[in-house]
């Protein structure tokens, strides 16, 4: 997968919200990456199991 | 001839009241009450500072900071196979006991397993027969919501869990693939 929608995802999944209406954060592991899987899977983009190590390299700095 | 000294005068001969040193063992004069003043002034402060600690909570974070660290055995893994998936090897030397916390989202059953030790498998006594964990999984029901599993009250591991465990792996399959969420485990471990 290009880094491009690794760096995508996470952009969309940090003005989300999670099902508490709590705002999608780097600190909650958890939430963001359900909202990164939740961005791929709207977008059809293929992906295999990742965890929130693989986020690292693509989270704003 | 009286055991009492000289009465100290000040340069206009008026006498000095004068008081027992009972460190010294004899007579100086009294100097009034400023120094315990002081002192009396320096411990109201401290006092205050610690009252304005207790009363913003800082004082109470301080404490839990201290003495619970939070340890990820699995962070936020989005498990998309039903394939077998293992943590590493995490060492819980440093902590006391701690508690098992599961979190998560997959919307699928699960079944979870530990391994103690890096090298020998671990026998557990279960109805009557010693099994491997590795055939004693825990089962984690479905769940698409956020919401914490307290692993210890198991009643197959909650005598492990709970007594403190140097390392452990775990080993997690999904029983569907799951399509959304994550799997997060973490070790809340109470330091030595």
């Amino acid at each position: 997968m290009s880094d491009a929608k690794w760096v995508d995802a996470i952009s969309w999944a940090l003005t989300q919200t999670n099902g508490l209406g709590e705002k999608i954060t780097v600190e909650v592991h958890h939430g963001l990456v359900d909202k990164v899987r939740e961005y791929f899977n709207v977008n059809d983009i293929e992906y295999d199991t990742f965890s929130y190590e693989d986020l690292i390299p693509y989270l704003p700095q | 001839m009286s055991g009492y000294p000289p009465i100290p005068r000040d340069p206009s001969g008026a006498p000095l009241p004068v008081v027992w040193d009972d460190g010294l063992q004899s007579w100086k004069v009294y100097e009034g009450l400023m120094p315990l003043e002081t002192k009396l002034a320096a411990i109201e402060s401290k006092l205050l500072a610690l009252d304005s600690k207790f009363a913003d909570g800082s004082a109470k974070v301080a404490l839990s900071g201290t003495n619970v660290e939070i340890v990820k055995i699995f962070d936020a893994v989005a498990i998309t196979t039903t394939s077998s998936i293992s943590s590493n090897l995490i060492s819980l030397n440093r902590y006391k006991t701690g508690t098992f916390v599961l979190y998560h989202t997959l919307g699928v059953e699960l079944e979870l397993y530990p391994q103690f030790g890096s090298t020998l498998n671990s026998y557990i006594h279960v109805n009557g027969e010693w099994k491997s964990t590795q055939v004693a999984p825990i089962t984690i029901p479905p769940r698409d919501s956020e919401g914490r599993i307290m692993l210890n009250t198991h009643p197959t591991y909650k005598d492990v869990f709970s007594s403190g465990v140097p390392s452990v792996r775990f080993v997690v399959r999904a029983k569907t693939a799951p399509t959304s969420g994550s799997l997060t485990l973490e070790y809340w471990g109470s330091i030595r």
